[in-house]
């Protein structure tokens, strides 16, 4: 995993160290951020991620997460621009539902399948600036469940990780 | 600082991210829809391909073109995706039908990619039209908004065969994964109409008709006996082989050929069985190989195997089946979506599938149609009618201010404000009754119609359209007539697209590979000074013997099944295989022992070398520079590996003498500055081979054991010592661990 030229990157610039193997030198007080934010792709792939990303924290900086400073970026997937009045950011599918429902006229409608497609004036305007996004803030209040959904999700076994798949399928936000 | 945070449990954030994750792969990625058997990007690419137009008929497009196309249109996902489900959906080799016709390099059997987008071209193949994009035009499938809403494309393609079978599928998704064979269009069809006229029939009558896959690159199938469970459960195990041939080659000599490899080894394991089959002789495992030539060209695989010529060629097929690809298991689990649901399915369940799909797609054509026709009738029954009274209708619109009053004629009978000729006309004006539809398309009509051959044009086209109304309205109606339509259909495709079974099914015993018994005979083992041995048979040794003792530093016999042990300055005991050494005549070369040992003569020479079956029969003495000296019993020399320690060495000290002996001996040792002990070798403790020895001589500062001689009482020996013979048995007989008697010069 330390292979990995960007994790290595981003371990190195949080500062704090690492839990296991490579230098076991964590060290929380040493962390030099307040924020770290997960900024993903607002598609399935994005969400793939994010979980990735939070299941290396959670395996060997566990702290960063129960201390709260890891954050999950929210950028918009819906830009609707209406032929009259103001653009609109809609943040998720049921945004875009009621949008739907009360705007009346003809708008263009743009899905955003990745940061990439957001210059650099949307970005700050839709996910970085303090002053109007929208972050997730993760936390774990219930330590017990973190571990064994950890375990089900990325763990070696197969069929856990099946069954939690069937019996979920239906609240899936599927992205075709 | 005014950030809206949403606090979010990580064990929530990490179970939805990862279902939608999951899902969305499972749904819309990796496994294929049961009724058309394609994948999103598949089926995108095709449909982007039908709505350019690139058909089977027009000229190729490039590659680039059509990704680009379907990226922007329909799959915001990478290129090289696409691109590589377009070069894999042209592969006849990799798909039992081929959807697409590509046109450049689009890769090979073998495992080599395709040229870049930019230059390899496209269109779609014939089949692809007929039978997987046809009717599209006629509401026959639901098309949903594509991902930013600006286009429209189909949620599955009208594809008129069980192509999931024909074609087969593999994906990964995340927690499960598919993987379905390619089967025989003609069988599948078969099998499919004979589902549609039983539906109660059961997979075992099924398999009547689909006798098991039918993979693009042949083989053979050998478990023929588990097929039915496997598609009856839709999970297994096929057992697959390549097919082999055996052809005379010159010289007596036989050549193996490979014409035909299992699906399995596809790519890269065509060069991985090459390299395997080249291990087997390197490693000894077989004799019989005598070279390995790829000659797979354009024409088709072709891979020779050249054999000894007293090789058991069944046996020889066998050690292949079992230790190469040449034999390989296909884990079958046909794993699909059905109503939006991953489902591992049967044969039976994927024909039902396909059917019902069929007959939707049909309900749905024929209503289309239906309603077509009917409109049409409509209209021509209100041209009909109006030819017959044409001239009352001149007379109306003649008489009408503007279109909207003549047609309130026709339609409704409303004479208000038109000019009659007489009050009849009006009369009969008023009781036309042409419907709004019919009222238009009079208005329209061309004159010209109303020349005569027009008129029974028209009437004829009239009888088409009841004609086909009356069709139409059965095949709806009633479900045997809609299923003898599928039917026709199926029955159109086989007999235009269908195929020759290209592998075969069987059951195969399992392969055994006896290994062969060389006859153990006893050898000669010849060893010059320079490393190089060799071993010849002992009748050549016998005949040659003097040349042999003479030329040769080490000559004994051993067994040609056995191990030849090398024991080296440095402690060590390298093993050689009798087998590993050239067996011929008496003038050749033969290796250097390097070549066929762990023995490097860069860094240890040897001391002595015996055969290691003799070797339990004798006890071995070893005597290093030191004077340490040791008795091991030969039998702990008996090992399989290629090299161990012989004996431990003190530092800087080396190994001077090592012999095997078995009689009662006296031993001389000699050192540099010229002092002899000659003492009974029973005065040796006997020790371990991993062991230091005992002091033998007591030794003066610098000196140091020169060299080792054995006398025995009664025979006299004699030793050059400078430049006088000296008789060992003159020499005093003393005890192990003292000085020795100084012999002067």
């Amino acid at each position: 995993m330390l292979a990995n030229a960007e994790i290595k990157t981003m371990i190195n610039a949080f500062g704090c160290g690492f839990s296991e193997g490579y230098g076991n030198d964590f060290d929380i007080s040493k962390l030099r951020y307040d924020k770290i934010i997960i900024m993903a792709d607002a598609d399935v792939d994005g969400e793939h991620i994010s979980t990735l990303l939070l299941t290396l924290f959670y395996r060997f900086m566990p702290e960063l997460i129960y201390e709260g400073h890891v954050y999950i970026a929210m950028p918009p997937l819906y830009k609707a621009m209406p032929s009259k009045g103001a653009e609109e950011y809609l943040y998720d599918d049921k945004a875009l539902e009621k949008y739907r429902k009360k705007h009346k006229g003809p708008f263009t409608l743009q899905r955003y399948k990745g940061l990439g497609e957001m210059d650099a004036e949307q970005l700050w305007e839709t996910t970085l600036d303090p002053e109007t996004r929208y972050l997730k803030q993760v936390e774990i209040e219930d330590a017990r469940m973190a571990s064994e959904v950890t375990e089900m999700l990325m763990g070696t076994e197969v069929s856990p990780r099946k069954a939690f798949i069937y019996k979920n399928a239906q609240e899936a936000e599927l992205d075709i | 600082m005014d950030d809206r945070i949403i606090k979010t449990e990580y064990s929530e954030v990490m179970q939805k991210s990862f279902i939608d994750y999951a899902m969305s792969v499972i749904i819309a990625r990796a496994l294929p829809d049961v009724r058309d058997g394609l994948k999103p990007v598949q089926r995108r690419t095709l449909y982007d391909m039908h709505e350019l137009g690139i058909r089977y008929d027009r000229p190729y497009r490039k590659s680039a073109r059509i990704v680009g196309d379907t990226m922007g249109k329909y799959h915001p996902h990478g290129d090289s995706s696409i691109y590589e489900a377009l070069v894999v959906m042209s592969q006849d080799f990799k798909k039992g039908l081929p959807l697409i016709d590509g046109h450049g390099n689009f890769g090979n059997i073998e495992g080599d990619g395709a040229a870049a987008m930019r230059y390899t071209e496209a269109r779609l193949e014939q089949i692809t039209q007929e039978a997987f994009l046809a009717d599209l035009d006629k509401d026959v499938v639901d098309f949903i908004p594509n991902f930013d809403e600006t286009e429209k494309e189909p949620s599955v393609l009208p594809v008129k065969i069980p192509n999931l079978l024909v074609n087969g599928s593999e994906g990964i998704a995340v927690g499960m994964a598919t993987n379905i064979p390619p089967h025989n269009l003609a069988e599948v069809i078969d099998a499919t109409k004979a589902y549609m006229l039983d539906e109660n029939i059961t997979t075992r009558e099924l398999m009547r008709y689909v006798k098991g896959p039918d993979f693009p690159t042949g083989g053979i199938v050998i478990n023929q006996d588990e097929l039915l469970e496997i598609y009856e459960t839709g999970m297994g195990k096929i057992k697959l082989r390549g097919k082999v041939e055996v052809e005379k080659a010159k010289g007596g000599k036989t050549n193996l050929v490979i014409t035909e490899i299992p699906y399995t080894m596809i790519g890269a394991n065509i060069g991985k069985f090459l390299m395997d089959v080249a291990a087997l002789a390197e490693t000894k495992k077989t004799q019989d190989i005598v070279d390995i030539t790829n000659q797979s060209s354009k024409e088709g695989i072709r891979i020779v195997i050249e054999l000894r010529k007293d090789a058991d060629i069944e046996n020889f097929k066998n050690l292949l089946y079992k230790k190469t690809r040449l034999e390989d298991t296909f884990g079958v689990n046909m794993l699909a979506i059905a109503d939006g649901r991953p489902e591992t399915m049967g044969l039976k369940e994927i024909i039902r599938e396909s059917v019902n799909f069929q007959y939707e797609v049909a309900a749905r054509k024929y209503k289309n149609l239906l309603e077509k026709e009917l409109e049409r009738k409509e209209i021509q029954e209100g041209l009909i009618k109006a030819c017959n009274v044409i001239d009352l209708i001149i007379e109306i619109l003649r008489g009408s201010k503007d279109r909207a009053m003549a047609k309130a004629c026709l339609v409704e009978g409303k004479t208000d404000g038109i000019k009659f000729k007489s009050g009849e006309s009006k009369v009969m004006a008023a009781q036309l009754q042409f419907t709004e539809k019919q009222a238009n398309a009079i208005l329209e009509m061309r004159l010209y119609k109303l020349i005569g051959l027009e008129i029974e044009a028209l009437i004829e086209e009239h009888e088409d359209t009841l004609a086909n109304i009356y069709r139409y309205e059965d095949i709806l109606a009633r479900r045997d007539s809609m299923a003898q339509v599928i039917i026709n259909e199926l029955e159109e495709i086989k007999e235009k697209y269908k195929r020759k079974r290209r592998t075969q099914i069987t059951n195969a015993e399992e392969a055994v590979y006896v290994e062969k018994q060389i006859e153990e005979m006893d050898i000669v083992f010849l060893m010059d000074r320079f490393g190089y041995a060799k071993t010849i048979d002992i009748a050549t040794y016998e005949r040659n013997k003097e040349a042999a003792d003479a030329e040769n530093r080490f000559a004994f016999v051993c067994k040609n099944t056995g191990k030849v042990c090398l024991f080296t300055n440095t402690g060590q005991l390298h093993t050689v295989k009798a087998m590993d050494l050239p067996f011929g005549k008496f003038r050749d070369k033969g290796v250097p022992i390097d070549n066929v040992s762990n023995f490097d003569s860069a860094k240890e020479t040897i001391v002595y070398a015996a055969s290691q079956s003799d070797l339990n029969l004798y006890r071995v003495i070893f005597a290093t520079k030191q004077a340490m000296l040791k008795v091991v019993d030969g039998g702990e020399f008996d090992v399989a590996k290629r090299t161990v320690a012989a004996t431990k060495l003190m530092d800087g000290d080396e190994v001077v003498s090592v012999v095997a002996f078995k009689e009662q001996r006296n031993m001389i040792l000699q050192s540099k500055a010229g002092y002899f002990l000659r003492f009974p070798v029973e005065e040796i403790p006997e020790k371990k081979k991993g062991a230091v020895g005992v002091r033998g001589m007591k030794l003066s500062a610098s000196d140091e054991i020169e060299a080792v001689y054995y006398s025995q009482n009664a025979v006299e020996q004699s030793i050059e010592y400078g430049d006088r013979m000296l008789e060992l048995n003159k020499i005093k007989l003393g005890h192990r661990d003292s000085k020795g008697v100084k012999v002067r010069i």
